[in-house]
């Protein structure tokens, strides 16, 4: 008999996988379809971009599955993912669409007041600093990841960071309105 | 750089090391340790907001039926030429594109298989026009090494862009595309292979001559369409 989800391991759902075990596929994505819609809805904005990118990095785990033993299928997907989000936002810049009035996400239906400002904050934020935020503090990528996945050296990750973070914390601070843009 | 600065600087680096060294540089002053909490104020915000996504519950859908019909796909006999490439709801359109050009492919064996057949007959040289004369016969080898250089010249370009198909970095939508590339290249570079190994044989055959022609025309149009993409940026 099959173990039931929560039992089995990502090793032992991937294997299956590769035998073309759907229910296998729908475990897979129950453990990690949230998380991973969530690392791309907040680096893109847009719950249908967000939809394609999770497809595309499920597709990615069937068509191109990582080599068994894996040691971290969630890490795997979770930098898939951001890959293709990295990619629809350098699609998007390249169409320009940057300049077009941002469509903001949708609220959420829960969380604290300080998780709501983050959320309006981080979108007023300069692109490629809200990205090296998105990636580092949010994403928990080191600065050597992010610099490869960027292509910038680490040395700008980080300086990225540092005057994020201090725009963050203007935009944060009491009496600051949090939907204001930030010059780049 | 002032100590608040410093201290700030240290907590963007991904060593703990630093961050206990800013600890330490905070310790006894009032102003600085706020900077810490601070930063331990903005991890927690960032903590809470990363729990507050749910996925649309039809997406669960979306992705496995995408799935289904990707296995489907890949359970059944692939035509020629097209095993490798992902199919999805999203790259149908493209397949008919890709379709086209490996029937022109294929258009190009059976001219090959048909002309193949006329040439089994002993070849006469004569002034009829079938066959063309040494002269032109030369000079149209010379204008097909030239062609040849030139199409090794731009796939020299293009090879680096076309291996991106297997780098985990590339997108899926533009691995299957890239993939589909090389299929189509291949097809031709068979055609061409095809075609030369029977003008060695016939070398006076001006249709045979023709064929290799338009083949290297449709390799030069391919290989410059994967350039031209990657220059615009489109292959990822």
């Amino acid at each position: 008999m099959k173990p039931a989800h929560g039992a089995s391991s990502d090793n032992e759902l991937l294997e299956r996988c590769r035998t073309g075990d759907a229910e296998a596929f729908g475990a897979i994505y129950d453990r990690y379809g949230n998380i991973l819609y969530g690392t791309a809805l907040r680096m893109l904005r847009r719950p249908e971009q967000a939809e394609d990118v999770v497809q595309v990095a499920f597709m990615k785990l069937h068509t191109k599955p990582p080599q068994p033993p894996v040691s971290n299928l969630g890490g795997w997907l979770h930098r898939v993912t951001t890959n293709a989000a990295l990619d629809q936002l350098r699609k998007r810049q390249r169409l320009a669409e940057q300049e077009l009035p941002e469509r903001p996400m949708s609220a959420p239906k829960s969380g604290t007041g300080i998780g709501r400002d983050i959320e309006i904050a981080v979108q007023s934020l300069p692109e490629r600093g809200r990205q090296v935020f998105m990636l580092h503090d949010v994403e928990g990528f080191k600065h050597g990841e992010i610099a490869k996945m960027l292509e910038i050296s680490v040395g700008t990750s980080k300086s990225q960071l540092f005057r994020t973070r201090r725009l963050l914390r203007e935009l944060l601070a009491p009496g600051t309105s949090g939907d204001q843009g930030v010059e780049a | 750089m002032n100590r608040a600065d410093e201290i700030r600087e240290l907590l963007c680096s991904d060593d703990p090391a630093d961050h206990q060294r800013a600890r330490q540089l905070a310790r006894g002053n009032a102003e600085l340790l706020v900077l810490l909490d601070e930063h331990d104020e903005l991890a927690a915000a960032v903590a809470d907001w990363k729990t507050q996504a749910q996925a649309p519950a039809a997406l669960r859908e979306r992705v496995l039926a995408q799935l289904r019909e990707s296995e489907t796909s890949r359970n059944e006999p692939a035509p020629a030429r097209v095993v490798g490439i992902e199919r999805s709801p999203r790259f149908t359109s493209r397949l008919w594109t890709w379709r086209g050009a490996l029937a022109a492919a294929a258009t190009l064996v059976v001219v090959i298989m048909a002309t193949r057949t006329v040439v089994y007959e002993p070849v006469v040289i004569s002034t009829s026009g079938r066959l063309i004369v040494s002269n032109a016969l030369a000079a149209a080898h010379e204008a097909e090494q030239r062609h040849a250089e030139a199409i090794a010249e731009l796939q020299r370009a293009a090879d680096p862009i076309l291996n991106r198909a297997h780098d985990l970095q590339t997108g899926a939508a533009e691995a299957a595309l890239l993939l589909a590339y090389r299929d189509r290249i291949s097809a031709i570079d068979a055609a061409i292979a095809e075609v030369n190994s029977y003008l060695d044989e016939n070398p006076g055959l001006a249709s045979a001559r023709t064929v290799l022609l338009a083949a290297y025309i449709d390799k030069t149009r391919i290989l410059e369409e994967v350039l031209g993409r990657d220059d615009r940026g489109e292959l990822g």
